[in-house]
């Protein structure tokens, strides 16, 4: 055993060296550019309001990579660099994957040989789903996913063997260093989803009443313990979307047409001729790369076909064994599941999805329930290709090392030739530079330039258009824009679909092109620089052309409007000259004079404004996106109640006291995170308590 | 709606018949490779259709195996 576990961790090694050799941060796609400056994105889930993209929005389920951020963060800040830590991450993420592949397997099947299980952790990694779903795709998430998987599988299933609560306590504890795949909420109900069916099909095939009370007992206390440890952000997550109903994003999402959507999904890559080979059939395009077409070849579907039916023929053959027909269960439901509600059967999804709103985040089922055929997949591989060999007798080996060479060398060869790491879009399509990103030090300077000029602006970077960008850099980049990587700053950079926001996008830069007043449209923002960006590939993204915008900002700068103030390489920063801290401001209601406003910023979820010399009634206007869950009180913690959206974006309460007084602005579901903290913090204090008092005092009958 | 008819026709078929899930099973898993092979030579639709039965075959086939686990024990 400890020889294969050596080999799992060496050859997750040896991939990882292949894949970092250059020594550049892979990025891509939603995820950004998280290892180039991970604290920024530890600020972002560190509270439950972001600054930013944008006029800030709640951070939402993000909150669940807090301790990842933070981990690595504090890594990154004692000089590792941000290659290494993603090298190193991938690392943990794709060993801790093989290993729990191997010793799943081992649990399930104990009498499979060594080398055949290795077989299976190599098909888990090298599968076509993993290729494209996990590795193509490469986003964070995903990839915890990926091996948080079978990590929890094993302890589950574990614990439903033995019968012992014990391994939901371990279970749990091991949960914190996954917990970034928690951070898409799909993935946390896919888990659960998962659990329930493993704890299902458990007790279809168990004997005693007795046992299967117990491994429902175990199922709950598992989820009781997972509700616990995880309340640091599964309370504001709830207050967020549920108790508040807060947020507006979720409510613009639960409204869209997700049922539409899942049919055209279902329709392209629902096919169940595609399914059995676990082939995503959206990801071939005429416009594909070369080795996609490879990968979509006909000797390739045929040696799926082969994997698939080895499969089934193992199924088939010990359909009385229990064990397979446990498995064989959930690798049946996965598949029905990642067909989504494509024919046979598909009403049934349908009417599920229709009918339970939290569902509608399976809207791509292949995307989502994959990962669970994957799995099964892989752990009926293994004791399915021992078997057949065995019927093969004398030519045993051969069978076997045909098979290991087929998935190494053919499924395997994307992910370790790095064509995985490749896309269509410039210039990912380009095979030396893929997702491999180096972002020019000019970038550095500059974030560092705006942070030494305070905290309390935006800035709006040009050109400005939708969240996908290019980046001509000498190892360029192509995804969602870049903002919190490059920048400290809270800045506008980019439209989203986020309420509100979305309603001042679009005006920005019509505005700077016209000869309307842009420096008070853009004070209303609190926007004190621009920045002009000309390592764009503007003609790519159908941006206006950053020479045209420079000829605006000069012309406005002869007008005394702006100012050139600083140029770092391809990037040129303007003041808005009329810039002042419009954080917080009053807006006049009455012909008496409006009072001073000072403000304190406790954090991005609290801040104290003092207010002097209030005559009159006036409106008190905040520049965070408005929100419901933004709540003014007086000091002695009466709220005031009249909260309302002023000028498109913003917050506005009506004040009517008089005198100088201060007021209290809190974003309330932080509080929800507080107490969520502090009960995970016990939770975990306990946990980890009766863990040391299994382990110091022996008790077998508990471990 | 012809999937459902087809998986009532098997239910009744068993009802009959009393028939075992090997029965279902392996003639699922012989149409599995039917459907593989035409798949192969690039006659999708025809592929599909095949799959289809071959999968409701399997599940059906799948879940006699289970009753009959159940059964023995």
């Amino acid at each position: 055993m400890k020889k294969i576990i050596l080999s799992i961790l060496i050859l997750a090694a040896v991939l990882v060296s292949i894949l970092f050799k250059e020594r550049y941060i892979f990025g891509t796609a939603e995820d950004g550019l998280i290892f180039y400056n991970i604290s920024n994105y530890f600020h972002q889930a560190e509270f439950t309001w972001m600054e930013y993209p944008g006029l800030g929005s709640p951070s939402l389920s993000l909150i669940a990579a807090k301790p990842t951020y933070f981990l690595l963060s504090s890594l990154q800040q004692m000089g590792i660099p941000g290659f290494l830590l993603q090298a190193i991450t991938l690392w943990f993420l794709l060993s801790s994957a093989g290993i729990a592949v191997y010793l799943l397997v081992l649990e399930l099947f104990p009498k499979a040989e060594g080398k055949y299980v290795l077989l299976a952790v190599l098909f888990y990694w090298f599968n076509p789903i993993s290729i494209v779903d996990v590795w193509n795709r490469f986003l964070l998430n995903y990839i915890f996913f990926f091996a948080l998987l079978p990590v929890i599988s094993f302890f589950f299933i574990k614990g439903l063997k033995t019968g012992k609560f014990f391994w939901a306590f371990i279970l749990n504890i091991i949960l914190i260093f996954y917990s970034y795949a928690l951070s898409y909420v799909a993935f946390s109900i896919l888990l659960w989803i998962w659990l329930f069916l493993i704890t299902l099909f458990y007790v279809l095939f168990d004997k005693s009443l007795k046992s299967m009370i117990s491994s429902f007992k175990y199922f709950l206390l598992t989820l009781i313990l997972f509700i616990m440890v995880n309340c640091w952000w599964i309370l504001p997550l709830a207050n967020l979307n549920f108790l508040g109903g807060t947020n507006n994003t979720t409510q613009v999402f639960m409204k869209q047409n997700n049922l539409g959507t899942l049919q055209a999904l279902s329709e392209k890559m629902g096919h169940l001729t595609d399914v059995f080979k676990l082939i995503n059939a959206s990801f071939l395009a005429p416009d594909s790369l070369g080795w996609v077409k490879y990968y979509y070849s006909v000797p390739l579907f045929a040696m799926q076909y082969v994997f698939v039916g080895i499969i089934l023929y193992f199924v088939i053959k010990f359909r009385k064994d229990p064990t397979v027909l446990f498995l064989g269960s959930l690798f049946f439901t996965s598949f029905f599941l990642t067909k989504g509600n494509s024919p046979p059967f598909g009403e049934i999804y349908n009417f599920i999805f229709k009918n339970i709103l939290i569902l509608q985040v399976f809207r791509n089922p292949f995307e989502k329930f994959g990962f669970l055929l994957s799995l099964c997949a892989a752990l009926f591989f293994a004791p399915s290709v021992y078997e057949l060999s065995k019927r093969l007798q004398n030519k045993m080996h051969a069978f076997y090392y045909l098979l290991l060479f087929i998935v190494v060398s053919s499924l395997g060869l994307p992910l370790y030739t790095s064509l995985a790491f490749t896309n269509k879009f410039p210039p990912t399509n380009d095979y030396s530079i893929g997702y491999k990103v180096k972002v020019p030090s000019y970038y550095k300077d500059a974030d560092n330039w705006l942070s030494n000029k305070g905290s309390n602006f935006r800035y709006i970077g040009f050109p400005l258009k939708d969240e996908g960008i290019t980046y001509k850099w000498e190892k360029g980049y192509s995804g969602v824009e870049l903002q919190v990587a490059l920048f400290s700053t809270s800045g506008i950079i980019h439209k989203t679909s986020v309420p509100f926001f979305n309603q001042i996008i679009p005006e920005i830069e019509s505005l700077l092109m016209s000869d309307n007043d842009f420096t008070s449209f853009a004070n209303s923002l609190n926007v004190r620089y621009f920045i002009l960006r000309n390592d764009i590939d503007y003609i790519l993204r159908d941006m206006t052309s950053p020479g045209i915008l420079e000829k605006r900002l000069t012309e406005r700068a002869q007008k005394g409007e702006v100012k050139k103030v600083a140029i770092f390489g391809q990037v040129s920063i303007w003041e808005n000259l009329k810039w002042r801290d419009n954080t917080f401001y009053a807006i006049k209601q009455t012909e008496d004079s409006l009072p001073l406003i000072g403000y304190e910023k406790i954090n991005p979820t609290k801040y104290i404004v003092h207010l002097t010399n209030v005559n009159a009634p006036f409106l008190l206007f905040f520049s965070e996106l408005y929100n419901k869950g933004w709540k003014a009180s007086s000091e002695n913690r009466d709220e005031i109640n009249n909260h309302s959206r002023v000028n498109i974006y913003g917050n506005g309460w009506q004040i009517n006291r008089k005198g100088d007084f201060d007021i209290v602005i809190e974003f309330a579901p932080q509080k929800w995170m507080d107490l969520g903290v502090k009960v995970s913090f016990g939770s975990y204090v306990l946990i980890l308590g009766f863990l040391l008092y299994c382990l110091v005092f022996r008790r077998r009958s508990i471990v | 709606m012809i999937y459902w008819v087809l998986f009532l026709g098997l239910f009744f078929i068993n009802i009959k018949y009393r028939k075992n899930g090997i029965y279902f099973l392996k003639p699922g898993f012989y149409l599995f490779c039917t459907a593989s092979f035409i798949s192969i030579v690039n006659l999708v639709s025809i592929a599909e259709l095949f799959m289809r039965v071959s999968f409701i075959l399997l599940i059906f086939g799948f879940i006699l195996a289970v009753k009959e686990y159940r059964r023995s024990t």
